[in-house]
């Protein structure tokens, strides 16, 4: 489903992703575990299509399709969803709309029709419940005056509305009590399937208890260094990265 | 006095009335203001003195209302009363609406008011009795159609009674003929009286649009302007508002959008003239590849006129690095007792917001144009009504190019 090859990548001319290579195959989700600074949200945002991230070498294949090809959005439409560590705050759009209309753009580049303002409502709704999120919150404007816990929990009614094919999420976890985490792993397993796929993107190995990862990556100065089953992340909480990675 | 090339236009007004004739002379004094005057920096009028000075011929009637609004609709087409496109018929009581063939000049220390008085074929007098409030909003449409070269001067006078209230919705708008439409607008408040102003300057593409909106509050009376800019070649706009007793209150909101050879500039004088009376500006920018716009807020506390409250701010957003927005708050305070305060930013679109958005699935341009919308829609926020307000929205997605949804 994605297959990344000796990936290069650099911001404004400083490489930080120095050749890395991974393979995801529908139904499963990988971990990506390291060290602050490793290069994980600079992998998200390149796999998004972020423009000051720019490619030097390698490639990146998605459902067939060259996915570096592609414009953000279209990466997008074709079911590519990137939970963001840092979501933004956009004042004067309000979450329904601005839901509304990015689900609509998506199912206009698929080819499919748009949903009508009472249909839309139905799953917002269904779907911001399910992540006990009140109506209340999803008319107000995009993430603002939201908590850092909030954030995370209004990225996954996101995802949830725009039901993608491949999740990245960077750090979802972070920031969130136990029972958030709780809540915010039930929308993560919800989205598992044998025709999906989910990229975790994590510091802690907290996460890892309630969504269950097949493959574990250590990700460190920009290359994969280590790769396992789900174990690999009980032993990267119990030694730490240095003893891991050395 | 050398000769000016309006002379011929207004010698063929033929037999014009004593009052014309002195307000002729008036300008004829004053001149038409040049770049060279601080308060004029932004707009060039110079291409005035060759072209656009024949009054219009009529046009054809056409009436295009905002949506949404039933209410009474009087529409001016160059420059004079269309009773055919109007809808005065069943006005609400206590509002009362009187053409004049002979418009009295007023207060004439300004150049374009100045020739509005001795040009305008008409004044329009729209009066509120005292304590009546007025449930629909009054629109008036001034249209111009097949003006080459012509002007259309355009003079509205509003006067709301004691604790009457009025939404009064003014939108102008041509066609691509290279006309000029010179609007005066005065405004009497009296005691508690409120003036919803909704403004949409929506003129043609290579028009000349100005306009001089000059307010007088009495004690706890209240101007709220709500005002979007997005037509003409030059628009040239002034607002003068004139907090005369105790509670009179003032917000002023301007949007300016601007895109390529636009230059939109709007000027704005707060007279806080004695103690306890409050104003809050509001001025946002959006400015495409060589588009241009100006935003000049001045604010005057008279020496007696303690616990003045006087806000401004103004935000602007450049699409490109030759698109230009000048914003220049000035305050003249007198009084030591008073808050202040102004802020101004000029910035470009939220990289980050832009991503977040195409992330999600939106194009590029649809991104732009949302946020854009938003920092608009933003500033009409305090607008209660919601007609009104789609209306604003409305009109900036019609700038973008989008069908209004
Ligand atoms: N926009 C940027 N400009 C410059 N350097 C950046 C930028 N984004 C990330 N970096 C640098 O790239 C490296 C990797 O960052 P990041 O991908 O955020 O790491 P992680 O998510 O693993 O903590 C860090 O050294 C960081 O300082
Ligand atoms: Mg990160």
């Amino acid at each position: 489903m994605l297959k990344i090859d000796d990936l290069h990548v650099s911001v404004d001319g400083t490489e930080i992703i120095k050749g890395l290579s991974l393979e995801v195959k529908p139904g499963e989700v990988h971990a990506i575990m390291g060290p602050n600074g490793a290069g994980k949200s600079t992998l998200a945002s390149t796999l998004a299509g972020r423009d000051a991230y720019e490619v030097t070498a390698g490639s990146v294949h998605y459902a067939g399709k060259d996915l570096l090809a592609l414009a953000p959005h279209e990466r997008a439409g074709e079911g590519i969803f990137l939970g963001f560590q840092y979501p933004v705050e956009i004042p004067g759009v309000s979450n329904l709309n601005f839901l509304r209309t990015a689900l609509n753009a998506q199912r206009r580049y698929r080819g499919e029709p748009e949903l009508n303002g009472a249909d839309f409502m139905k799953l917002a709704k269904d779907k911001a419940k399910d992540l006990e999120m009140s109506l209340d919150m999803l008319k107000r404007f995009v993430n603002v005056g939201f908590s850092g816990g909030e954030k995370k929990r209004n990225e996954m009614v996101q995802m949830a509305v725009l039901d993608p094919k491949l999740a990245i999420l960077d750090e979802t976890d972070s920031g969130l009590d136990i029972d958030a985490l709780k809540t915010v792993s039930q929308g993560i397993n919800a989205l598992r399937g044998s025709d999906r796929a989910i990229l975790l993107i994590t510091h802690y190995q907290r996460l890892l208890d309630y969504v269950v990862p097949d493959h574990v990556h250590v990700l460190a100065d920009g290359r994969i260094v280590r790769s396992g089953g789900k174990d690999l992340a009980h032993e990267l909480e119990a030694q730490g990265y240095a003893a891991a990675v050395a | 006095m050398a000769d000016s090339p309006f002379d011929d236009a207004f010698a063929g007004l033929g037999g014009a009335s004593a009052q014309r004739r002195a307000a002729y002379d008036r300008f004829r004094s004053l001149g038409l203001p040049s770049r060279r005057q601080e308060d004029w920096k932004y707009t060039d009028l110079a291409g005035l003195d060759r072209a656009r000075l024949a009054p219009a011929a009529t046009g054809p009637a056409v009436s295009a209302p905002v949506a949404g609004l039933d209410g009474p609709l009087l529409v001016l087409t160059n420059g004079r009363v269309d009773a055919d496109a109007s809808r005065m018929g069943d006005l609400p009581a206590g509002l009362e609406i009187v053409t004049d063939g002979e418009p009295a000049s007023t207060g004439a220390d300004n150049a374009l008011a100045a020739l509005n008085a001795a040009f305008a074929p008409q004044a329009v007098h729209v009066r509120v009795a005292d304590g009546a409030a007025i449930d629909r909003p009054l629109q008036l449409l001034y249209r111009v159609t097949d003006a080459d070269a012509c002007a259309a001067h355009v003079r509205v006078r509003v006067a709301l009674g004691a604790r009457a209230a009025l939404t009064l919705v003014e939108r102008f708008e041509g066609d691509a003929s290279a006309y000029w439409q010179n609007q005066v607008l005065d405004v009497a408040g009296e005691t508690g009286s409120t003036l919803i102003h909704a403004l949409f300057q929506a003129e043609g593409p290579r028009s000349v649009h100005s306009g001089l909106t000059r307010v007088a509050l009495a004690g706890g009376a209240r101007y709220r302007r709500f005002d979007l800019q997005t037509g003409a070649e030059i628009a040239r706009n002034e607002v003068h508002v004139a907090a005369t007793e105790a509670g009179a209150h003032a917000d002023i909101r301007v949007a300016q959008m601007a895109r390529a050879g636009q230059s939109l500039d709007t000027r704005s004088y707060l007279d806080h003239r004695v103690a306890d009376t409050t104003s809050d500006q509001g001025a946002r920018a959006v400015v495409d590849a060589q588009g241009r716009t100006a935003f000049q807020g001045k604010v005057h506390v008279a020496r007696d006129a303690q616990r003045t409250d006087a806000q401004q701010q103004s935000k602007a957003i450049l699409l490109d690095e030759t698109a230009e927005a000048n914003t220049k708050p000035e305050l003249e305070i007198y009084a030591d007792d008073v808050v202040c305060a102004h802020g101004a930013t000029v910035g470009q679109l939220d990289a980050a917001a832009l991503f977040y958005l195409v992330q999600r699935g939106l194009p590029l341009a649809e991104a732009k144009a949302l946020l854009i919308e938003a920092f608009v829609a933003d500033l009409f926020g305090d607008l209660d009504d919601d007609t009104l307000r789609d209306a604003f929205v409305a009109a900036a997605q019609v700038w973008f190019g989008k069908e209004p949804s």
